[in-house]
């Protein structure tokens, strides 16, 4: 399927096309013979003979030539027998901009799913409903109803609000940003972002994607497809609704679920998206994809008029990872010849108060071609003899002349003083930021982005289990109306994964204990079995190291007392004797489904890491290798894996393996809600790690 | 003949479901089977006559074509219990009055199915316990026990209580996780002590559950959406507070529930209907938003909307599920299957036959 035939059709018919000049109906069509649109425009309308010059039609039945877009603006009861006329006349795409669908109650979500039942029928894609409409600039058309058109650029722009959409077009006209296409997505009946994200991906006009979402329709669709989009072209996504009260907002405005943020976080960090917290910074990052070229790598040279600007861009360095690069001699010997005695030569470099333009080219010119500069910030303040317009003409000349790709931002702060150089360097493409900090944000964007970009791709890998037993169990839970398994359940499972338990049996009664104690060795840990305990420390369920017979004794009833005082109701099936394990470091592998992207994968250092300091890390399953390599990079607690103070290093690898077991296992029951492996013991570097506790409950 | 008394020793036990069940397994087995109530204990009128509300429905389950009044011979109504009380002789007649009913009833019957009050103590004041009744109707009393961690205290009483005409036990409501414990230590130890027992039945949440129409109706909602999907039976119900996160892990724990929450907190309401969700039922009188209606609808779950807040709403509805009559037709198959599966009804035929 390819898009053409919706941002550049050849000929397109807008059914319900209006005289009345405020109406929908006439501002789209009127919009798309303003964009100079030079295809062959059919008006539908059932009374008119001509609207804004055009001979109208009744029908699309009644056009004389084939139509490859059909625009539907009349009231959303009609639209079904009009999607109707087009199947006969073979249309193949429409945009739906009548509203009273889905969005609109009982019966909107009844003609909806006519709708698209019809559509699937008819063979017709459908853009919207409840949408704005598209605009290709290289087209060029405007088929929406919002009366800026960008210039012509390179940005890609999806949005799921419409509204927010005319804003960030007209802001867009009024700073000179260019688009290539912008698409309103509606109620994503049909097509949604995952279409144009994958679409765009061959599109020789768009070099960057954007996107403003509130839900994801499809998310595991969403990382595959991004993932490999992203290796190209860079991808970069506003989310809203990341906080309980702005989750609620999503939930009223759109009827979806807005996700859990850490899953959008993960799913984001997997398939490379770039993520953009305020629409500023939407626009900050996709202007300097979108115009500059990416740094090779961290080094970044600072040129200023000024002391504080650059102390502030070289703190905004630091914080970021930022290196400020180091100068080879010539450049500096060529910086002596002609920067004043008082001038910092050094990175940051201070060119003083009283640069004039020609002391910003020869800098710039100078450190551009060191090698070891990958990026430039210039930044600039308005004093008294400032040029900034002229600074700003020897920036784009120098960029222009000079034969090295690296990318050179501008910080002109200010505000009348620089307002003709920031409207200058806006039209040759040099971003411009209103602070330093923000430039270097964006530089720092640019780098992670390349290192994704050329990071080697890694594969899931796929252990050989035989898992019918596993399956099996899951059954018999389901058949027994429970959706919790026990630990013993939990322990089976892991087993059949390849994932190292305690040794443990089940005892029934003291003597049985004391049996198994002698078989496993001490120190060991006794803990409850029943079917209607699932948080064993709670009811005093679990004892833990066990040193010898009597301590077996007074801790096996013990338990059972416990469990009598605050469980008495419960079936106690015996108290599981297992091994107690020594030297091992505690961390945690917990896995949530989300509604979005399916089972998301946590891990983290367990206790009061995991509970007070929320150290963790997720992933959505399933993982490479790499990404599971990242989960535990990613915690800020991996130092005390690594080993500190002497102490040896933990078997990190084990836990690789095992977060790549338990992933493959949710994928493998997707009707797994959650599990946790809850302690899992770390041994020390070759010793492996063992899974303490588990649980695992399934879909009810 | 030996009438089979069906009592309990509290309410909800399940007389009501056993009487249907096994009236249902002998009728299947050819037998015509009478159905008696001699003491009501939920009055109602039906076409000017007081009569039980449970006695007039299993009566028309079990297609008994007798007059209401022998089926149901005494109700104790609050009239009964403010005129036994001030007068010693009021209920001097009861035994001959159900005894009359029951000699009319069992004519032309090859057994007869009697369902006790709520407890065996019921009308003990008048004259009419369990007791009485199966002493002065010859019957044999199947005792409906609900399992609980004291069931086997409460068998022991209620034998004592009754004497010899016990038949023997049926234990309902038996949780799965417990059966074992039934199975290897319960029922040994009654047998030891000399009862029958019938059967035991695994708790079933079918049984208990209301359908979303009733819910409606005992709460007097108004359902907002999807209404071809009202007669969707919910077996538990949860409260939906928290953030949209949390709710969903915590509505994943149960399915077939009611989700009690806010009108207002779309969030909590699409949580809600991504689990397994029968209907949701929205409080403070607020309207969800049109989304979300609609959302609820597309997946064909009902919104009840009610007029009180949420912690009343709770209080209304854990009355009402668990308490409830089993007045739906698919409640019926399934108890026939149920006693089919777990009750000896070859053992209760042999006993009304000696």
């Amino acid at each position: 399927m390819s898009l053409h035939h919706l941002f550049c059709p050849k000929s397109v018919a807008v059914i319900g096309a209006a005289r009345g000049k405020r109406k929908v109906g006439h501002i789209i069509l009127s919009n798309i013979i303003s964009s100079g649109y030079k295809g062959k425009l059919f008006p539908i309308n059932l009374k008119a003979e001509k609207i804004c010059g055009v001979k109208c039609y009744p029908s699309v039945l009644n056009v004389p030539c084939d139509i490859d877009l059909a625009i539907i603006v009349i009231p959303s009861v009609l639209v079904m027998g009009v999607l109707e006329e087009c199947s006969k006349k073979n249309v193949k795409w429409s945009i739906i901009i009548s509203s009273g669908f889905k969005e609109s109650g009982i019966d909107g979500v009844r003609r909806e799913r006519q709708l698209i039942e019809k559509a699937k029928n008819y063979g017709i894609r459908i853009l919207g409903p409840n949408c704005l409409g598209i605009i290709d600039t290289s087209c060029p058309i405007n088929a929406s109803f919002s009366s800026s058109m960008p210039p012509r650029g390179s940005i890609g722009f999806i949005s799921q609000s419409g509204a927010l959409g005319v804003a960030i077009l007209d802001w867009a006209k009024t700073n000179n940003i260019g688009f290539s296409k912008f698409v309103s997505l509606g109620n994503k009946a049909d097509i949604s972002e995952n279409d144009f994200i994958e679409k765009w991906d061959g599109e020789k006009d768009t070099d960057v994607i954007t996107a403003y979402l509130e839900g994801i329709k499809y998310g595991r669709e969403f990382i595959k497809i991004s993932s490999k989009v992203s290796k190209k072209k860079p991808i970069i996504v506003i989310k809203s609704g990341n906080t309980d009260a702005g989750a609620r907002a999503v939930s009223s405005h759109t009827g979806t679920l807005a996700g859990s943020a850490k899953a959008y976080e993960a799913a984001f960090k997997q398939a490379g998206i770039i993520r953009a917290y305020t629409i500023r910074d939407l626009f900050n990052y996709a202007s300097a994809f979108s115009y500059q070229p990416l740094p090779k790598g961290k080094k970044v040279v600072i040129i200023t008029n000024a002391g504080g600007p650059g102390i502030m861009a070289t703190d905004a360095c630091e914080k970021n990872d930022i290196q400020l690069a180091g100068f080879g001699n010539k450049t500096i010997d060529n910086l002596k010849k002609f920067l004043p005695k008082a001038a910092n030569l050094y990175n940051p470099i201070d060119i003083l108060g009283d640069a004039l333009a020609d002391r910003y080219r020869k800098t710039l010119e100078t450190v551009i071609e060191d090698a070891n500069v990958d990026a430039v910030v210039v930044l600039l303040t308005p004093q008294g003899m400032t040029q900034s317009l002229e600074t700003a003409r020897v920036i784009v000349q120098v960029i222009k002349d000079s034969g090295r790709p690296v990318p050179v931002m501008t910080s002109f702060m200010g505000g009348s003083e620089v307002e003709k150089a920031i409207e200058f360097l806006a039209e040759k493409n040099i971003p411009n930021f209103k602070i330093p900090e923000e430039a270097i944000d964006t530089l720092k964007v640019m780098m992670d982005y390349n290192k994704w970009k050329s990071a080697e791709i890694f594969s899931v890998e796929k252990f050989d289990v035989d898992n019918r037993r596993v399956k099996e169990t899951f059954e018999r839970c389901r058949c027994e109306g429970r959706i919790e398994l026990g630990e013993m359940e939990s322990r089976e499972i892991l087993k059949i994964y390849g994932i190292r338990v305690p040794k443990a049996e089940l005892a029934r009664d003291i003597g049985g204990a004391k049996q198994i104690a002698k078989k496993i060795g001490y120190p060991l840990v006794l803990k409850i079995v029943s079917p209607n305990i699932l948080h064993k420390t709670d009811v005093g369920g679990v004892k833990v190291r066990i040193e010898d017979e009597k301590d077996l004794e007074e801790n096996y009833d013990q338990i059972l007392f416990n469990v009598k005082k605050y469980m008495p109701g419960a079936n106690i099936r015996g108290i599981l004797v297992q091994e107690f394990i020594e030297d091992k470091k505690e961390t945690i592998i917990g896995i949530s489904e989300d509604p979005q992207f399916g089972p998301v994968i946590m891990f983290g250092l367990g206790g009061i890491y995991v509970e007070a300091l929320k150290d963790v890390s997720f992933r959505i399953a399933p993982v490479s290798r790499r990404a599971a390599y990242e989960m535990i990079e990613e915690i800020k607690a991996v130092k005390l894996l690594k080993g500190t103070r002497g102490e040896d290093p933990s078997d990190i690898d084990s836990i690789i393996d095992i977060i790549l077991k338990v992933s493959q296992l949710v994928i493998d029951f997707p009707e797994i809600m959650e599990m946790d492996i809850n302690p899992l013991f770390v041994k020390r570097q070759g010793e492996g790690s063992i899974a303490g506790d588990s649980r695992i409950r399934i879909g009810g | 003949m030996i009438p089979l008394f069906f009592i309990s020793n509290q309410p909800f036990s399940g007389k009501s479901s056993m009487c249907v069940g096994v009236g249902k397994l002998f009728a299947e087995k050819g037998l015509r089977v009478g159905y008696m109530k001699p003491v009501g204990t939920l009055p109602t009128r039906v076409g000017g006559i007081t009569t039980d509300e449970d006695a007039q429905y299993i009566s028309n389950i079990l297609g008994v074509k007798e007059e209401l009044e022998d089926i149901c011979p005494i109700v104790l109504t609050q009239q009964y219990n403010r005129e036994g009380l001030k007068d010693k002789n009021f209920s001097k007649g009861f035994i001959d009055l159900i005894k009359n009913s029951y000699n009319r009833i069992q004519k032309g019957k090859d057994i007869i199915i009697l369902e006790g009050a709520k407890s065996i103590e019921d009308g003990y004041f008048l004259g009419i316990s369990s007791d009485k009744i199966c002493e002065s109707l010859g019957a044999k009393a199947v005792m409906v026990i609900k399992y609980s961690s004291e069931i086997v205290d409460q068998v022991l009483y209620a034998k004592q209580f009754l004497g010899s005409c016990v038949a023997g036990v049926i234990i309902n409501w038996v949780p799965r996780s417990q059966l074992e414990y039934v199975e290897e230590l319960i029922v040994p130890f009654l047998v030891k002590n000399k009862i029958e027992i019938f059967g035991y039945i695994v708790s079933d949440k079918m049984l208990s559950s209301v359908s979303i129409k009733e819910m409606s109706e005992l709460l007097g909602g108004q359902i907002i959406c999807a209404q071809d999907k009202v007669d969707e039976l919910v077996e538990t119900f949860m409260v939906g507070a928290m953030g949209q996160e949390q709710a969903l892990k915590f509505f994943r724990r149960k399915a077939n529930k009611a989700v009690i929450t806010g009108g207002d907190r779309a969030d909590v309401q699409l949580a809600a209907l991504e689990t397994p969700t029968k209907c949701l039922i929205l409080t403070g009188n607020f309207q969800p938003s049109t989304v979300v209606l609609g959302r609820a609808e597309e997946l064909g779950v009902p919104m009840i909307l009610v007029n009180f807040d949420t912690l009343t709403a709770v209080e209304k509805v854990g009355e009402i599920i668990g308490h409830v009559r089993f007045h739906e037709i698919k409640k019926i198959d399934k108890i026939v299957d149920v006693v089919r599966e777990y009750v000896g009804i070859n053992k209760l035929m042999e006993i009304s036959k000696k």
